[in-house]
This record gives C-alpha cells, sequence and structure tokens, in this order.
C-alpha cells in the first residue's frame, strides 16, 4: 500500500483528502503544518506528500525545502495545494522542489487523477 | 462516493468556518487596538485564505469568490501596500457578516451587504501608481465601472476565446474542463460548447475530443493570464483570443450577470418574442379579439420583467445605446400603447397602433439579436422608443427598476397560480401540466424573491415547492391536505406581497375568493445544525463510564450462580443491594455524561455580541463598555441556538434605547461612557441570563399611558399597578408594535417575540428598572430541555409534576394562617405576602381537607403566587415528553413523564397556571 502524506491546516480540507485517498486504497498520514508534518514524518516511508501553501509554523514552500534538503525524501513527489492567486508561488514552490501543484478548490476525482498521475 | 464526500466535507467545512470566524472575527478587534501588528494581520490573511481555499473546495464558489476580493485587499496589507486603517478592519469585520450569511445560503445569491463591501474594498486598493500590474485578477469581483484608473493593469475587458482541442488531446493527459475553469478562475466566463462534430453515437470515438469551445470573458487579468491558462496545451489545440467589439456594454452585462441567468434569460425571451409576434400577427387579423390582446400584452409584460430582472443585476450603468436598457424600455413603452384598450368596454385596438406594435416587435428582436452577440443596438430602434413616448424612461433609477421588474414578475406568477388553483378546482382536466405551471411560477417567484431579498417568502415557496415536488413526481392527485398547505402557504406568500407593494395593489384580481389574509410572522421553521462538536475529554469519560458499567454488569451472573447453588439469602441479599448501588451510580454518572455533550458554555451564543455592540454604538455615536460575566456556564445546545436572536434583540434595545448619548449622559452627571453587562449564573436548577445596562430606565407612567391607550389594560387596572408590574406590559404583544413607544419609554419593539421566544425554551424572562439608574432583563433558562427536575405532589387526589425550576420555596403552615381578602387568599410566607391558589381548584378537582396547608411559591415571569397542593411526595428527575393530539391545546400542562414504575403523571406549566388564575380572578 502507498503511504501519502497530506498538510493542510484546514480541518476539512484534510478529511476530504484523506477520506478521497483512503477510499481510494492508500495509507494517509495528516498533518496540519510543516512542523508537525517533519516530526510524523521521522524516517517513515513514503511514496508522496501532498501540502497546502500557507500554513501557520511552517508553510508549505519551507516544508517542501526540508523534505528536499532530506536524502531518504530526495525523489519523493511533492504535490502543492495551491489557489489561484499565488500564480508566481508556483515558480517559487517549482524551485523549492515540488514536483506538481493542483488548483484550489478541487474535486476528489481530479485530485485522485493527479495523485496517480504521480504515483505511476 | 464522490458526493458522499462532499456532503461530509460540507459539512466539516461549515463546522469549520464557523471556527474561522470567529478568529476572524477576534484578529480583526484585536487588530483594531493594535493596527501595525503583523502578527494580527497574518493571522486575518491566513484565516481569509483558508475560507477561501477549503470553501471552494467543498463547492461554496459563492464563497471563494467573495474571499477572493477580500484576501485580495488583506494580502496587500500583508505585504506592507496598505496601510491597515480602522476602514480596513472595518470592511474587514463586515465581510465576516457577509460570509457568515452566504454560508447560510443555499442558493447562489448574492446576500445583502455583498456589494457594498465588495465596493468598500475596491475603494481601498490603492491606486495603480502604488501597485503595479503584479497581480492578475486583483480586481476581479470588483464593481465594474469603478474601474480602475488609466494605466491601471486591473481594467475589466471582455474577451471572445474560441478553444478547438486537437482530436487527440487527451492521450497527452490534459483535460479541456481544468482549462475552462482556469479561464472561470480569472473572472465571469460564459461558456458555450460547441457540439456539431459529434458523431452519430457508433462512429464516436471515447477516447477523441470532438467538442469545442467559445468563451466569453469579462476578467482584469489581462491577455498574458488568459494565454497563462492554456501554457500546457498550446501543442494540443488551436486557440484564438479577442477583445469583444462593444467593450462597455459586453464588460458591464457578461461581467455582473451569473452566464445561468444570462442563458435563461435568453431561452425566455426567445420563447415571449415567438409568442408575442404571433399574438400581434393575429391582432392583426382581428383587432376586436381581447384574448390576442391579452395574450400579447401579457407577453410584452413578461419580456419586460425578465429584461428589468437582468438590468437590475448589471452593476455598472450600460450604455445608452446597449441593447438590454433598450430593450426594456421598447418593451415598457410597447406595454403602455397596448394597455389603454384592454379594458371590457375599451374599443378595438386600430390598426396603426397594431403597426406600431409589429415594429416594436421586429426591433426587439433585432435588439435582442445584437444583445445575444454582444453587439450596440441600432439607432434606428431609438427613434422607435421615440414614437412610443418611452424615452422618459431613462431616468428611472436601477432600484425602481429593479423593484419594478420585481412587482411585474411577481404579480404575474401570482395570478398564473391563482388560475392553476381554479383549474384544479375544476378538475377537468389533466393534473399534471397543471401542476407544473404552478412548479415553474414558484420556481420564478423564489428566483425574484432570492434577487429582491425578500428572504420571509423562502419558507412559503419552498413548502410548495416540495409539494409539487413530490406530486409531480408521483404522478397521483393531490390529497386534500395537499391541498389545503399549499393554499396556505399560497397565500402567505400573496400577503407578503402585498406587503412589499407600495401602491397596494392586490395582484390577486383574478381570483377574489383567496381573499390575503395576514401570514402568521413566526411561521418559519427554526433552522438549526444538526452536527454536534464535542470535548474529546467528555466522550472519553462517557467511555469510562460505559466501561464501568459492562464491569458491573458482571456482578449479576455471579448473584444467580449463588442463588442457584443455595447460598444464604442474607448475604445474596447484600450483594445484590451493593451491585444495585453500583449499577445506579453509574447509570447517574452515565446521565451526567450525556447531559454534558449536549451541553456548551453559552460562550457560542455570547461570543456575537462584542461585535454588535461595537457596531451598534459606533453606528449610534455612542460610547459603550460592555462587560461579559460567566461565559464558562453551560446551557443545552437546543437553548444556546434559540437564544441567541432573543439575547441581540435585547442588548440591541439596551444600546439603542437604554443608554443615552455620551452629552445626555453627562448632564446627567453620570460617566460619558454607559455600561452594559451581559451575566450568566447559575440559580434556583436553572440558568439566568442577564442583561443589564446603566441607561435611563423605563418609564412607568408612559408604559401604563400607552397600554390604556391601546386597551391592554384598563384605567383602574393601570392605575392600581406598581411600578414593577407596570414595566411588565412591555412584554405585552400590542404595546410592541406601537412604534412610538421607543420615543416615549426609550424601549420596546418586539418584546413580545423575546418573550415568546423564551417561553418556548420553558424559560421565564422579567425586566426591572430604576428610572435614570438602567434596565435590567433577566431571562431564566433550564439547563436542559429533555431531562428536568421536578416535585412530585398531590392534588384533588390525583397526582402531578411542578418543574423545580419554577419553584423558589416549599412551606407547610396551618390552614388558620391563610387570611381571605375579598376574593383572595393571601399568607406571609418568610415575611413576604403572597396569593394563594388551589391547584385542585384551578384544575376543577376537589381539594383535600388536609389541617395544614402544603404551598410551592412559584415564580411566574415577573410575579410570585403560591400554589397550595393537598401533598408535596418526592423530588424526582423526569423526562418530560411534549403533549400531542390535541393534547397540546393543554396550557397549563407542559407535557408528561413516565414515571419508574410506568405510570404517566401530567408536568404543569407554572406559567400557564398563572393565567388561569387570572382568568378565575376575572370572574
Amino acid at each position: 500500500m502507498k503511504t501519502i502524506l497530506t498538510v493542510d491546516d484546514s480541518a476539512s480540507l484534510r478529511q476530504m483528502t484523506s477520506m478521497v485517498l483512503r477510499g481510494a486504497g492508500y495509507d494517509v498520514i495528516e498533518a496540519v503544518d510543516g512542523v508537525d508534518a517533519l516530526s510524523k514524518l521521522n524516517g517513515r516511508e513514503l511514496d508522496m506528500v501532498l501540502t497546502d501553501l500557507n500554513m501557520p509554523n511552517m508553510d508549505g514552500l519551507e516544508f517542501t525545502r526540508r523534505v528536499r534538503a532530506t536524502p531518504q525524501y530526495k525523489f519523493v513527489p511533492i504535490v502543492l495545494l495551491t489557489t489561484e492567486s499565488q500564480a508566481e508561488k508556483k515558480q517559487e514552490g517549482k524551485a523549492a522542489g515540488a514536483t506538481a501543484w493542483i488548483v484550489k478548490p478541487f474535486d476528489p476525482e481530479q485530485l485522485l487523477a493527479v495523485v496517480r498521475k504521480v504515483l505511476r | 462516493m464522490s458526493s458522499d464526500v462532499l456532503e461530509q466535507m460540507r459539512t466539516a467545512f461549515k463546522a469549520e468556518a464557523l471556527d474561522l470566524l470567529i478568529e476572524l472575527d477576534s484578529s480583526l478587534l484585536a487588530l483594531e487596538e493594535k493596527s501595525g501588528d503583523p502578527a494580527l494581520v497574518h493571522r486575518v490573511f491566513r484565516a481569509i485564505h483558508t475560507l477561501k481555499g477549503s470553501g471552494g473546495t467543498a463547492g461554496f464558489k459563492h464563497l471563494a469568490r467573495f474571499t477572493h476580493t477580500v484576501e485580495e485587499v488583506f494580502d496587500l496589507a500583508r505585504g506592507g501596500h496598505l496601510a491597515v486603517t480602522a476602514e480596513l478592519v472595518d470592511c474587514g469585520l463586515k465581510a465576516c457578516d457577509v460570509i457568515r450569511l452566504i454560508l447560510g445560503e443555499t442558493a447562489d445569491a448574492t446576500v445583502a451587504g455583498e456589494e457594498d463591501v465588495v465596493r468598500a474594498l475596491s475603494q481601498l486598493l490603492p491606486g495603480a501608481a502604488e501597485y503595479p500590474a503584479s497581480k492578475p485578477g486583483a480586481a476581479a469581483a470588483a464593481p465594474l465601472g469603478q474601474s480602475a484608473p488609466p494605466g491601471g493593469a486591473t481594467r475589466q475587458a471582455a474577451y471572445e476565446i474560441v478553444l478547438k482541442p486537437k482530436r487527440r488531446i487527451f492521450y497527452s493527459g490534459a483535460d479541456p474542463v481544468t482549462l475552462l475553469d482556469g479561464l472561470r478562475s480569472l473572472g465571469q466566463a460564459h461558456i458555450t460548447a460547441q457540439m456539431e462534430q459529434v458523431p452519430a453515437l457508433r462512429s464516436l470515438d471515447p477516447e477523441q475530443c470532438y467538442l469545442w469551445w467559445k468563451i466569453l470573458l469579462v476578467t482584469g487579468a489581462g491577455l498574458a493570464a488568459i494565454r497563462d491558462v492554456f501554457v500546457f496545451v498550446e501543442e494540443e489545440c488551436e486557440l484564438s483570443v479577442q477583445l469583444l467589439e462593444d467593450q462597455a456594454g459586453a464588460v458591464a452585462i457578461l461581467g455582473s450577470v451569473p452566464p445561468e441567468s444570462l442563458q435563461l434569460f435568453k431561452a425566455e425571451c426567445e420563447d415571449l418574442l415567438q409568442q408575442i409576434e404571433n399574438e400581434a400577427l393575429s391582432l392583426e387579423k382581428r383587432p376586436a379579439s381581447k384574448d390576442s390582446l391579452d395574450a400579447l400584452f401579457r407577453g410584452v409584460h413578461s419580456l419586460k420583467g425578465n429584461a428589468g430582472v437582468l438590468l437590475g443585476q448589471v452593476e455598472a450603468p450600460l450604455p445608452e445605446d446597449h441593447p438590454l436598457p433598450l430593450l426594456h424600455r421598447a418593451s415598457h413603452g410597447l406595454e403602455s400603447l397596448l394597455h389603454p384598450f384592454r379594458g371590457a368596454d375599451a374599443p378595438p385596438v386600430p390598426a396603426r397602433t397594431v403597426q406600431t406594435a409589429l415594429e416594436t416587435c421586429d426591433a426587439i428582436r433585432t435588439l435582442f439579436g445584437s444583445l445575444a452577440q454582444n453587439a450596440a443596438g441600432s439607432l434606428a430602434s431609438l427613434k422607435l422608443l421615440e414614437r412610443l413616448g418611452a424615452r422618459g424612461d431613462l431616468s428611472e433609477t436601477p432600484d425602481t427598476v429593479r423593484s419594478a421588474a420585481f412587482l411585474n414578475t411577481t404579480s404575474q406568477c401570482v395570478e398564473t397560480i391563482a388560475r392553476c388553483f381554479h383549474r384544479l378546482e375544476m378538475g377537468n382536466e389533466e393534473k399534471g401540466p397543471v401542476l407544473e405551471t404552478y412548479r415553474r411560477s414558484v420556481r420564478t417567484l423564489s428566483a425574484a424573491a432570492q434577487y429582491q431579498k425578500c428572504p420571509e417568502l423562502e419558507a412559503p415557496l419552498a413548502e410548495q415547492l416540495q409539494i409539487l415536488d413530490a406530486a409531480i413526481r408521483s404522478g397521483a392527485p393531490l390529497a386534500r391536505a395537499e391541498r389545503t398547505s399549499l393554499d396556505k402557504a399560497f397565500r402567505s406568500v400573496c400577503s407578503i406581497l402585498d406587503r412589499l407593494d407600495p401602491a397596494g395593489s392586490s395582484p390577486m384580481t383574478s381570483d377574489p375568493s383567496n381573499a390575503p389574509q395576514k401570514a402568521p410572522a413566526d411561521e418559519r421553521h427554526p433552522v438549526s445544525t444538526s452536527t454536534i462538536r464535542i470535548d474529546q475529554e467528555k466522550l472519553d469519560r462517557l467511555m469510562r463510564v460505559v466501561g464501568e458499567l459492562l464491569v458491573a454488569r458482571g456482578a449479576f451472573p455471579l448473584l444467580v450462580q449463588k442463588l442457584n447453588e443455595g447460598s444464604d439469602a442474607a448475604g445474596v441479599a447484600r450483594d445484590l443491594k451493593e451491585a444495585g448501588a453500583a449499577i445506579s451510580r453509574i447509570s447517574g454518572e452515565l446521565q451526567t455524561s450525556v447531559m454534558s455533550i449536549r451541553m456548551l458554555p453559552v460562550k457560542t451564543a455570547f461570543q456575537k455580541i462584542p461585535r454588535l455592540v461595537r457596531d451598534l454604538a459606533r453606528s449610534l455615536g455612542k460610547e459603550v463598555r460592555l462587560v461579559i460575566e460567566g461565559e464558562g456556564i453551560e446551557l443545552d445546545k437546543t437553548i444556546l441556538e434559540q437564544i441567541g436572536d432573543p439575547l441581540v434583540h435585547v442588548i440591541r434595545n439596551s444600546v439603542d434605547h437604554g443608554l443615552e448619548t455620551p452629552p445626555e449622559r453627562l448632564a446627567a452627571g453620570k460617566d460619558p461612557s454607559g455600561q452594559v453587562t451581559l451575566r450568566a449564573a447559575h440559580e434556583a436548577g436553572g440558568v439566568v441570563i442577564e442583561v443589564a445596562d446603566d441607561g435611563r430606565g423605563l418609564d412607568a407612567a408612559a408604559l401604563k399611558r400607552k397600554a390604556v391607550e391601546n386597551r391592554l389594560v384598563t384605567e383602574e387596572a393601570a392605575a392600581a399597578m406598581s411600578e414593577e408590574a407596570a414595566f411588565q406590559l412591555i412584554f405585552l404583544p400590542g404595546l410592541s408594535t406601537a412604534a412610538k413607544v421607543t420615543d416615549v419609554s426609550g424601549r420596546g419593539v418586539g418584546m413580545d417575540v423575546v418573550r415568546s421566544n423564551i417561553r418556548n425554551l420553558q424559560g421565564t424572562v422579567e425586566i426591572r428598572s430604576r428610572r435614570g439608574f438602567g434596565t435590567a432583563l433577566r431571562i431564566k433558562l433550564p439547563t436542559s430541555l429533555m431531562i428536568s427536575k421536578g416535585i412530585l405532589l398531590e392534588a384533588g387526589g390525583e397526582e402531578y409534576i411542578l418543574p423545580l425550576s419554577n419553584i423558589c420555596d416549599m412551606v407547610k403552615m396551618p390552614r388558620a394562617e391563610a387570611h381571605q381578602y375579598r376574593d383572595l387568599k393571601l399568607a406571609q410566607v418568610r415575611g413576604r405576602i403572597y396569593p394563594i391558589f388551589s391547584l385542585a381548584d384551578l384544575l376543577g378537582l376537589t381539594p383535600s381537607r388536609e389541617p395544614d396547608l402544603s404551598i410551592a411559591i412559584v415564580e411566574a415571569g415577573a410575579s410570585k403566587y403560591g400554589l397550595s397542593v393537598d401533598r408535596f411526595v418526592t423530588e424526582l428527575e423526569v423526562l418530560v415528553k411534549p403533549l400531542t393530539g390535541g393534547l397540546e391545546k393543554c396550557k397549563e400542562f407542559q407535557g408528561a413523564a413516565i414515571m419508574g414504575d410506568g405510570r404517566v403523571v401530567l408536568v404543569l406549566n407554572a406559567l400557564e397556571c398563572h393565567c388561569l388564575e387570572q382568568t378565575h380572578a376575572a370572574r
């Protein structure tokens, strides 16, 4: 079973992503921000990261950089959740090491489509 | 599965959104005090940002759109490009209100205040000089017409985009739908799919893309941003982006009218035009035909109504030669032209007029054509308008256009529905089509209601829609009960509309039997959220207790075994008693735990008060200090949900009417800033919420005078009334609607509603006041509606339960100590004199002749009285179930409870017993 880490400070968004992903047979780790996510990672086997950008404590960009800087997760796909107003952030995200992004709002099918594509 | 997920996410998001709003509210209020704090600005931004992102994903598209605008402004503030001013905070707070409204809204309609906030926000945006072009879509939701200054990159423009994906586009993993969504996110997109290349099903290859799209897009994002959407599929499709010819008109209409409305308008107009043309032609043949004339008139009328509704939605002023206002005016002109010939004894339509009508139809069709193609209107039609004498309409403000259109539409729908009733009554035709017509009219009405913001119309309309939907689905004839409720709901719609119609003309002309009657004001169903969020700790405790229960249960098989083995009876009895005690302790705990889950701190109801007081004080020019005490006290969730509105009302009264303005206060020798205290406290098995102000107090004499004037009390009764009793007059329904009382006594609108709301919660309310020193309103509520403590008592040989929360004292005294004074029996209890009533007498039973009187001193609103009973039996906890099946009319009982042994005992309603006394006393 593939494991996906989803990081978002919005509880409802977290609930939706994890329900959709679990429903599709993935193992999901939830975290509320970058700091929480790093502590939950802690060397665990991971197949993909799905992270929001704007979060308290540690934002998505910094988190992406930290994940990339960890040798174990050097090649783990990182997908950013962005809103359309953050067009310039996409570039920053790419520079930080993100693999792809999903624009909010999205629906379950779109999410799964992206996840399947990235994990293939 | 996915719709389930979305539904759950919607629910989760709503709960989260409420938290975020509270966070937003409090951060903004804090920001008002520490205006420079960047951490606070970040918090505000993040809350809005999450509302937007999660809201959009949960399907709250409208919310996402609105929050986007708010977010832009706070993004600037966050980056230091915009100063945090009082106006900005104010806008933010107003935005919170709008967001709350949007969350409550089911349909995608503009909510009250939304446009104001968007406008205010856009005014806060700095000019183009300070804030260069780097932000696409910054003004995407800003009102049009106030377009950015020259050179600003956020100017709205209308584009026509043609997107023709290559057949094999799916193979590259691209999805045209996401491209269209990308366009939608840039601004208002009107998307039309072109389907002519889709082959017949048998030759269709599902892996090919046959569709192509024409998109009309209004955006401030600029060409580059549009191109950006297609950046990954450039090789996979043909793309053309062009500016539309009539920019001003296209931006105004396409930018502010939702695509669905525009499509609906076009489709309806097409039909109407067809109808109008046909009728005009048949009128030409038979100018005396009233039927044709009426049909023509109705068609033109609807056309005008539709155009008016659409026009009302357009935010920016349209250029004079734009087809839409021309169309509106032309149909209005034609309507006025035909009107004189409609009466029963009017002359037939002259040929010249028919000719003009036909020409106008042609003109309208031309206008409609240019509207559909987003071109400018023709000057020829302007000339025609002059002939129709409809030039003057230009002076109509959008507001009157709006309400005129609204009244037109609604009166038509009402007429149609009334006809449907008639047709149903006749019963000689197929029911289905009649119901369909009915349903269509109801739908139009509800669209109109949303558009004109008449929320009170929604409930009766929704009710009708529900019945009609069910009836049409099942195909069965309407049952009598359904007919009655349809009729009732329809009548309440009519009466609401009557009130809205300034001319007071009844739209019910076609059916005199349906005389409109006043709709009950509080008929709306209480709406409450169905989810509850529970403290983890409470759930854990519940689990622990359940665990204990299971352990305790384990004792019984052992006891059975002991009995079977013939152990000594006394020992087993002792063990059994212990086990019973354990079970009873655990079930007690279980009850407390479960009850506590439903209990929430009053903080949840108090939360919105500081904001309310602040806004009120600001708008009234008063200085108000709000003191809140006892936020942690817990109340049942149902009670909390329903106490919010009365509380807001009472607070508003205190600030608005109770407190004086600073100069008045200074003149009276008081601190210029007034104080309002909101306090919750435990008292006598319930909770008391007190709202007190140190304002001018009530004027008992004025209240009495008003009550006498309105014939609510007799002059003698008023004269005999104590000051305290006079204050309670404020709760009488007749008194509160008299608006003048506000000026006289400085208080009073809707207090009867407050009282009835509180009574519904089995609570009581009383008011105390001292002239010049202030007023205090005490709301006493039970902690829970489900389980209450009560006293089991006997009266006239029957058992009853009296809720403990109504009892302030219980005494036993020799019969001789109660004295008869005229009609009243009086007794002194702990230094106070109370009137004493015999419960058995009140209920029409024979009281026993015990030597001692057992008296419960009962609190009913502001007054207290003694209730004498045969004897008190015991105190107990009961689950009160409401009376049903006709018994609910017995107001003296609030319900019934089932005792441990299965007997049913009635629970008394102390308030209504009090009323019984009054009727007895009057006799």
